[in-house]
């Protein structure tokens, strides 16, 4: 604001100095003009007038040159508006020089001509003569003059000198003249008449006239007096003898009033002519050199000006430019000084409107840009975070984005192939692939907006997916691309059939178990109450009835105990547990000669003893042992083995324990649902085996998975934590995408 | 705005010089060399009735041009500047009493004869030539210069004389002409001599 303020006022001052300077010039000028015209007026400060002209002239030149300098100098840096500048002043100076240089020339010619034409030749002899004039009409009087002076003088040869002054009074009287002495050695005056006033000292003769006296000659001379002209004459007074005092008379006559005005008038008229005549070549100069001055002077404050307005009118520009350079390196502050209300301050205040509107609108763009960033970056943390996976394609299948759970559940690092076609991508991935087979049927149908639930056929088993897909909104009824959400159900569905089993389990237990033993009783008490009644081939039919009766109600008991346990295990009992020994002892109890299977144990010796309830890892190793084995019931020379390794998951640390064998395997019906109770591929067996392992695996923490060997055969892996805080983990992660799955159930 | 006002001084600097070499062009353009000289050969100054008088040769010859003029009815001003001055020794020396003595020459071409006006005391000498009217002038006799009065018996006074002849003043343009081309005009030296008491 300070600045704006000081630059105003320097602006003030300069444009006021400019003027006054301007202004005294152009009173100067005027002042030259006028003295040049009435040399009255001014004319004793002619002088002054013009040095400060020249002065003038010479300050203007500088700044003129100092202007000149900073546009060139403007001109090669290329600063902006200089071009303009320079343009205009060339212009302007166009358009001053050559009406000015014309007036010039003209002007000279006409001062040069103009004052030679009044030194006419004529003019100049017609002085003359009546200067020649003059002087013969004087010297007729003159003649007449000393004529009368002579005559006196002879009149006065031997007179007394006590009548002296009276016959002199006389002789003045009658000739006519203004005064008359009678002068005597060394110029002593020996008598006097005068017309004068006695209070006037008489005239005495001049060395002059006494020189021309002395040589015998009379003298006669007129002199220019104050009120006109004075004829002096002098002439010796004869003498009687020649040792007589030589005396002279001098006597003053005056000129007749009219003829001393003609004679001035002639003699002035005539001075000034011969004056003007003699200073005609440096008049002529002087006027040129004032007229120079003067051209100069209009043609240096032309320049100026145009140098100064030129400057005036670019300057907005010159901001102007340097606004938009500025505005252009980002710089939205930028306001300009607006200058006068002209066109030029139209354009700067539209431009600062416009900075201001631009300023507005990028503070706007970038709010809105921040907003756009920060919900993206929601987006992406809940994406993250998500466990359900999604994808978003292009309308060609292009991957746009994927997240995390999406990759996991899918089993490609789909993130690395951002920007490829799906299709591309699920190739030689079997998961992959059936997922982007039943999405691309649907959107090759024009189907874009689908639900459905997939299942995935991999090596470890069924894959359930809850997939739903939306097309973005695009340009008419074309999508813009698709998303695509789903999720991995198979848990889900898995832990749906548990809890459906486990209600049946306890169901059984509790609608089953309940008869079983008044059935036992009743069985019992008809044996006992009828046996000794009845013949014996009766007896033997109840015997046998009975005890049938008795043995499948055990069994059904047995049946329901095993149910019970599946349903209602007892509370668990943590402590430390090494594994394997605990594998060897079990090992150890199935190699007896009655089981006709090999059984190997590879044991890791890195694995660590880890946290468990001794007695259900127990029953695992014996429902996974004993499965193994009844697999290979019927197969002569099977082999079985029990192997444990340690091993991480993510950042928990586990260890699997797997149990293999070279039977038959599961079928790839059944691989899905192994560890569902009733599904056995044996003739034997509660088919609840595997059940319930999976069950005691996973209140441990863990989990189990069955697959086929390649080579035949199959081969189950319990894989367990190693302590609680492993353990904590794993069903941390069990937890948060279970979690999520009932949300979406 | 600060934009517009970067490498100023330099500019300036450059301009000043050449002001400077302007001027001092116009300062040392040779002076038409004038053929004549004045000289004031001897002054004295006399103590009469408790008056000081002046009493003083000065040699006049005026140049070619000045002559010229002259019979051209161009009218020359001759001045003779006295000046009474306090000697002091470390302050500059104060002028006691200043005196112009001006008169004024000049050609009548009807009479012939050549002016000579005392333009103190309005009286006028004609001459019948130049030479004569110069003599008149180099001879100053008795030219009342100050009350002894004025003096302080205590204090050294010095005297100054100076003659000068110049064309008259003339108005406007022709006054550009005696400024600039001055051929006529004459000046001579201050002649100082101490005031004997």
């Amino acid at each position: 604001m300070g600045a704006v303020a000081s630059s105003a006022l320097r602006r003030w001052a300069a444009t006021a100095l400019a003027v006054l300077g301007l202004g005294m010039l152009t009173a100067a000028l005027i002042f030259l003009a006028s003295t040049v015209e009435n040399a009255d007026r001014f004319g004793r400060f002619y002088n002054w007038i013009f040095l400060f002209n020249a002065a003038g002239a010479v300050i203007l030149l500088g700044l003129i040159i100092a202007n000149l300098v900073r546009l060139v100098r403007g001109y090669r840096r290329n600063t902006p508006g200089t071009r303009l500048a320079s343009r205009m002043v060339a212009i302007f100076v166009g358009l001053v020089v050559l009406p000015l240089g014309l007036v010039y020339y003209f002007s000279v010619q006409f001062i040069s001509r103009g004052i030679d034409t009044w030194f006419d030749v004529n003019v100049e002899d017609g002085l003359n003569d009546a200067l020649e004039l003059s002087r013969a009409t004087l010297e007729t009087r003159m003649g007449e003059a000393l004529e009368e002076a002579r005559q006196m003088a002879a009149s006065l040869s031997g007179y007394p000198d006590d009548d002296l002054p009276r016959r002199l009074s006389e002789l003045r009287r009658e000739s006519g003249a203004s005064e008359v002495t009678v002068v005597g050695q060394g110029s002593r005056i020996i008598a006097l008449s005068t017309e004068r006033a006695l209070t006037e000292l008489p005239r005495g003769p001049s060395d002059e006239v006494l020189l021309q006296v002395r040589q015998g000659r009379p003298f006669v001379s007129i002199d220019p007096s104050g009120e006109g002209y004075v004829i002096r004459t002098a002439a010796v007074i004869p003498g009687r003898t020649p040792l007589e005092e030589i005396r002279l008379l001098q006597a003053f006559f005056a000129v007749p009033a009219r003829l001393a005005v003609l004679a001035d008038s002639v003699q002035s008229a005539y001075a000034q002519y011969r004056e003007l005549s003699y200073l005609r070549a440096p008049f002529i100069r002087s006027l040129t050199l004032t007229l120079t001055l003067a051209l100069l002077l209009s043609l240096l404050m032309a320049v100026w000006g145009a140098f100064f307005f030129a400057r005036r009118l670019t300057a907005p520009i010159e901001s102007l430019v340097a606004g938009t350079r500025a505005v252009a390196k980002g710089d939205f502050d930028t306001r300009l000084e607006a200058p006068a209300r002209d066109e030029m301050g139209f354009l700067v205040r539209s431009f600062n409107d416009m900075i201001t509107r631009l300023s507005e609108a990028r503070e706007l763009a970038r709010r809105s840009r921040q907003a756009v960033e920060s919900q993206r970056a929601y987006l992406e943390v809940i994406l993250g975070r998500l466990s359900t996976g999604v994808v978003s394609l292009e309308t060609d299948l292009r991957v746009r984005t994927a997240n995390q759970a999406a990759s996991a559940i899918l089993g490609v690092e789909l993130e690395e192939f951002i920007g490829r076609p799906l299709v591309d991508v699920a190739r030689g991935r079997p998961l992959l692939e059936q997922f982007v087979e039943v999405g691309r049927a649907h959107l090759e149908a024009g189907d874009y907006e689908w639900r459905e639930q997939i299942v995935l056929r991999g090596e470890v088993g069924r894959r359930i997916l809850m997939c739903a897909c939306s097309g973005l909104p695009g340009e008419g009824d074309s999508p813009a691309g698709f998303v695509v959400v789903f999720d991995d159900i198979t848990a889900l569905m898995q832990a749906q059939r548990d809890a459906a089993w486990g209600e049946v389990a306890r169901r059984l237990a509790h609608e089953i178990k309940n008869p079983l033993t008044p059935i036992q009783l009743s069985a019992e008490r008809l044996r006992r109450r009828f046996l000794g009644q009845m013949s014996e081939e009766d007896g033997q039919l109840l015997e046998r009835a009975t005890r049938t009766i008795v043995h499948q109600v055990e069994a059904m008991k047995e049946m329901v105990n095993a149910f019970s346990d599946y349903a209602r295990a007892p509370d668990m009992e943590m402590g430390r547990v090494d594994l394997n020994r605990l594998a060897a002892e079990i090992a150890d109890l199935y190699r007896v000669r009655e089981i006709a299977v090999e059984l190997q144990v590879d044991l890791d010796p890195t694995v660590e003893e880890i946290e468990a309830d001794a007695g259900r890892l127990r029953q695992v190793l014996h429902n996974l042992i004993r499965n193994a084995i009844e697999a290979l019931e019927g197969q002569a020379g099977g082999h079985v083995t029990v192997s444990t390794r340690a091993g991480q998951d993510r950042d928990a640390r586990v260890v699997h324990l797997t149990v293999e064998d070279d039977g038959p395997g599961f079928g790839e019906d059944a691989i899905d649902r192994v560890f569902d109770p009733y599904v056995t591929s044996k003739p034997k067996g509660t088919g609840l085996g595997l059940a319930i392992v999976k069950k005691l695996v996973e209140e441990h923490g863990g989990w189990i998975d069955a697959a086929n060997r390649p080579e035949g055969g199959a081969v189950l892996t319990v894989t367990l934590p190693v302590n609680e805080e492993a353990r904590s983990l794993l069903l941390r992660r069990e937890a948060r995408s279970a979690e999520f799955r009932r949300e979406r159930a | 705005m600060r934009h517009s006002r970067h490498n100023g001084s330099p500019a300036l600097r450059r301009t000043a010089a050449i002001l400077v070499a302007l001027v001092l062009a116009v300062a040392l353009v040779p002076r038409a060399e004038a053929a004549g000289f004045v000289q004031v050969l001897k002054a004295s100054m006399s103590l009469r009735d408790g008056v000081w008088y002046l009493d003083a040769d000065v040699a006049w010859s005026p140049s070619e041009a000045a002559r010229e003029a002259l019979d051209s009815g161009v009218t020359l001003d001759v001045i003779l500047r006295v000046a009474v001055s306090e000697r002091r020794r470390f302050l500059w020396d104060p002028d006691v009493a200043e005196l112009e003595q001006r008169y004024e020459l000049q050609y009548h071409a009807l009479t012939q004869r050549f002016i000579l006006r005392n333009l103190n005391s309005g009286q006028q000498r004609t001459f019948a030539t130049l030479d004569a009217a110069l003599r008149a002038l180099s001879e100053v006799r008795q030219l009342p210069v100050l009350d002894d009065a004025l003096l302080d018996d205590d204090e050294q006074y010095d005297v100054g004389l100076k003659a000068e002849m110049d064309m008259k003043q003339l108005g406007g343009p022709l006054a550009l002409i005696s400024f600039l081309w001055n051929d006529w005009q004459l000046e001579s030296e201050w002649e100082r001599w101490p005031l004997q008491r």
